[in-house]
């Protein structure tokens, strides 16, 4: 079971969850992705989103400044 | 794997944020090959839509040149295309509306004698045509090779469709023979608002795009007719039938058929 | 007065009622063209007389539709592009340069 990261804090919405869903695309059933994104929309958007569709919201954490981390199970 | 570039997760992001389609749709999109026949009134939105959905292959069947009168409803192509042929001004608006497609023109008319050969590349048939003869050779077809396809009509207010892939209800299952020529009034005679082509040839494209990514239900085993004057829209339920002359039990039809050739022997 | 469901709507029908006789009280278009479904089960045209319908049936006229071209426009537009017909016939080209013809020709 490995975990990925994603860094999407440079990405504007809606390309943050698109990365999101590519990435979850990518990896294995039973993996962990970690997604750093910015404050704001993203942080709105990204796990209200994969929640609705159905992916395994794990957590929602601060990191520093305006960066914050979730992290999704495949 | 799900190997986009940037540019086209930014183009098919609006795709991609569905949950029913997502990359893996987007993919099975773009690895699909898809058949337009006829680049006129229905023709043009399908193109249009696939072509901006980013359908991988798209093969354009049309032996006609554009005319002024096809600009009220065919808006694929635009008043400097008139007298320049069908599937070159085509192939130009589907590849600015989309450079990744790559796009098969047949400048030619769908026959007896080429339609199996034009239609086995692809994964899916989109009738856009315009006349009965060809309607009953694209079923024909389709049938014979086993591919799916959506047959389109319109007229006046009014469109139909259905959705047929194999073991559904094929045109003939509805009706058995064309009409004979004059009997049914066409558009050139009868008229057709422009903007029907529109509402018809797009839930053409929208039931290719079903096919491609799995999503929903076709209109298979239905047919869907709209007028617009009332915006009523009905599906009738259709069942494939055993007397059908060519998907049923004794098939009577076993060779693809030019009807059109009495009208053809006119000209002489 | 028997109720049936004529292409979606609820119809008031005199009974006995055959096929024909439906076709003609709606003032269907194209009588000898339509297409006929009764409970969603196709009638054969033989048969437009003789069956007789029944309080509740569902009935659904169907119609050829789809033609954009009659005689004169299919002449114009195969004198104006020199197809010739039957036998004759000319041959387009696809864009990467090769004629087809017949079926043995490739595509690829």
């Amino acid at each position: 079971m490995a975990t990925h990261t994603l860094d999407i804090t440079k990405e504007h919405c809606p390309m943050t969850f698109v990365k999101t869903k590519l990435k979850l695309a990518q990896i294995a059933a039973g993996d962990t992705l970690e997604v750093l994104l910015t404050e704001g929309e993203p942080l709105e958007n990204v796990p209200r989103s994969a929640k609705e569709q159905g992916y395994n919201v794990l957590s929602v954490e601060h990191v520093e400044g305006n960066v914050h981390k979730v992290t999704i199970k495949k | 794997m799900f190997d986009f570039t940037e540019e086209e997760l930014n183009r098919y992001s609006r795709h991609i944020l569905l949950q029913d389609v997502g990359v893996e749709g987007q993919e099975r999109i773009r690895e699909g090959k898809v058949l337009v026949i006829g680049a006129g009134g229905l023709g043009a939105p399908v193109a249009m839509y696939l072509a901006a959905a980013g359908v991988g292959t798209i093969g354009i069947v049309d032996g006609d040149v554009v005319d002024l009168s096809n600009l009220q409803r065919q808006i694929i192509h635009t008043t400097p295309d008139v007298d320049k042929w069908k599937v070159e001004s085509a192939k130009e608006t589907i590849n600015a509306i989309n450079p990744h497609v790559k796009v098969e023109t047949y400048r030619e008319f769908l026959m007896a004698d080429n339609a199996l050969d034009i239609v086995k590349e692809y994964d899916f048939v989109v009738d856009g045509t315009d006349n009965f003869p060809v309607k009953f050779l694209i079923n024909d077809a389709c049938v014979m090779a086993g591919k799916p396809f959506s047959h389109g009509g319109i007229l006046r207010f009014e469109g139909q469709t259905f959705t047929h892939v194999p073991g559904t209800a094929c045109y003939r299952c509805m009706f058995k023979t064309p009409p004979p020529p004059g009997a049914v009034p066409t558009c050139s005679q009868a008229g057709v608002l422009g903007a029907i082509a529109g509402m018809l040839g797009t839930i053409q494209a929208a039931e290719t795009l079903k096919y491609l990514t799995g999503v929903g239900e076709l209109l298979t085993n239905k047919l869907l007719t709209f007028n617009a004057k009332t915006m009523d829209f009905r599906k009738i339920n259709v069942k494939k039938t055993d007397k059908c002359p060519i998907c049923g039990t004794n098939p009577t039809v076993t060779e693809l058929i030019d009807y059109e050739q009495a009208a053809c022997d006119l000209h002489q | 007065m028997a109720k049936l469901i004529v292409n979606g709507d609820d119809q008031e029908v005199q009974l006995p009622a055959t096929v024909a006789d439906l076709i003609k009280q709606n003032n269907v278009a194209q009588p000898d063209m339509v297409s006929v479904q009764v409970n969603e089960e196709f009638v054969d045209r033989e048969d437009f007389d003789t069956l007789q319908l029944n309080e509740g049936d569902t009935v659904d006229f169907l119609y050829f539709m789809g033609g954009g071209q009659d005689k004169e426009s299919i002449e114009y537009r195969f004198g104006r592009l020199g197809v010739q017909c039957s036998a004759g016939r000319s041959r387009g080209t696809k864009t990467n340069g090769q004629t087809f013809s017949t079926k043995e020709d490739s595509y690829v």
